[in-house]
């Protein structure tokens, strides 16, 4: 026995016991887990490994994934950028559904290109709003005096994830 | 008096249970936002490999076999109730086909529904389909299955938009249209 009422020993403990459940969920790690979105094709066929050749001047998607809900804050992707010298462009990434368009900052892609670019977007729409979005990298090729080359993101997707190390402004990088 | 008072063991044990069950009982009551999973798909039989644009031509004319299963999944554990696939396909001069999904499991599932595909033709044939295997039943592998109905051509299946997605069930039938 406490020597107090049983009534009261009860709610102190309690409290307590609300405490300790609150404090080990508030040092939990914020760990939001990736979703992958695989990719298929857009507008062109895929030669050799995995790359898409554009050729047209004009917004055209060169790999495109779909999600049935745009659950995450950010999409991220790492691709492979090669063009001739003779050939440039740009590149951006889009996501459309019902209600939603949006797009990320245009990269200007020089001729002799040859690197990595990153997709690293918190693309600014609320979570678990959005059902039936499509994501497209879309290519807008400007010299085609050579081959401007998109392969496919590694691991074969764009990745929806907890948007951090994000930007919105600067999505698409370098 | 300052502080807590002093409590004997069981007393404490009793309320934290309580606390942990009033918070299990708020996580209960929450919305059931189901996060969709997608997997990849692989290349399994047809005519032949994928093309450059990842159709796989078909011209058997039986399901069930290696050359009329044109693209596989292996999820091992489903997860969810649902699964959703947009599969692209089209169709040759005078040659129809069928579509249908089938889930391998120790148990087998039957497969839905075929879906007709016209000939000449081309498209993006959406399923939504309450499986009805339960999600968490190990070594779990499904397929889209494809037939040439009629005709000399080809029926060419594409990499399904997305991947192949789990899902709740919400939206899903169980004939999957």
């Amino acid at each position: 026995m406490s020597g107090l009422g049983p009534a009261r020993d009860e709610r102190a403990a309690r409290a307590r016991g609300e405490r300790a459940v609150q404090a080990a969920v508030a040092r939990a790690p914020r760990l939001v887990p990736s979703v992958p979105a695989p990719v298929s094709p857009g507008s062109y066929a895929v030669a050799g490994w995995w790359e898409c050749l554009c050729t047209v001047a004009a917004w055209t998607p060169v790999w495109k994934s779909w999600v049935p809900v745009l659950s995450h804050v950010g999409i991220t992707a790492e691709i492979g950028v090669v063009t001739d010298a003779a050939a440039d462009g740009d590149l951006r990434f889009r996501i459309t559904g019902s209600g939603l368009d949006a797009t990320t900052n245009t990269l200007t892609i020089p001729g002799g290109f040859a690197a990595t670019i990153g997709l690293d977007w918190l693309h600014g729409q609320e979570p678990w709003r959005f059902e039936g979005v499509t994501f497209s990298l879309e290519a807008y090729v400007r010299a085609a005096g050579g081959g401007f080359g998109v392969f496919s993101p590694y691991a074969g997707a764009f990745v929806m994830n907890d948007g951090h190390r994000c930007s919105a402004t600067a999505g698409l990088h370098f | 008096m300052a502080g807590d008072p002093i409590l004997s063991a069981g007393d404490a044990a009793l309320a934290a249970q309580r606390a942990v069950e009033r918070v299990q009982a708020a996580e209960a009551r929450a919305p059931r936002l189901v996060q969709p999973i997608a997997y990849p798909l692989f290349p399994y039989g047809g005519a032949s490999a994928p093309g450059s644009d990842w159709y796989i031509p078909v011209t058997g004319a039986a399901f069930g076999v290696q050359a009329t299963t044109p693209w596989i999944f292996q999820p091992d554990v489903l997860a969810h109730q649902g699964i959703i696939l947009q599969v692209p396909w089209r169709t040759g001069a005078g040659t129809t086909g069928e579509m249908r999904l089938a889930l391998n499991v120790s148990s087998p599932n039957a497969p839905t529904p075929a879906v007709t595909l016209p000939a000449a033709s081309s498209g993006t044939l959406i399923w939504r389909w309450l499986h009805g295997v339960d999600p968490w039943t190990e070594s779990v592998g499904g397929s889209i299955e494809v037939r040439r109905t009629a005709g000399a051509n080809n029926v060419e299946v594409g990499y399904p938009l997305g991947g192949f997605i789990v899902t709740g069930p919400d939206g899903c039938t169980t004939t999957g249209q």
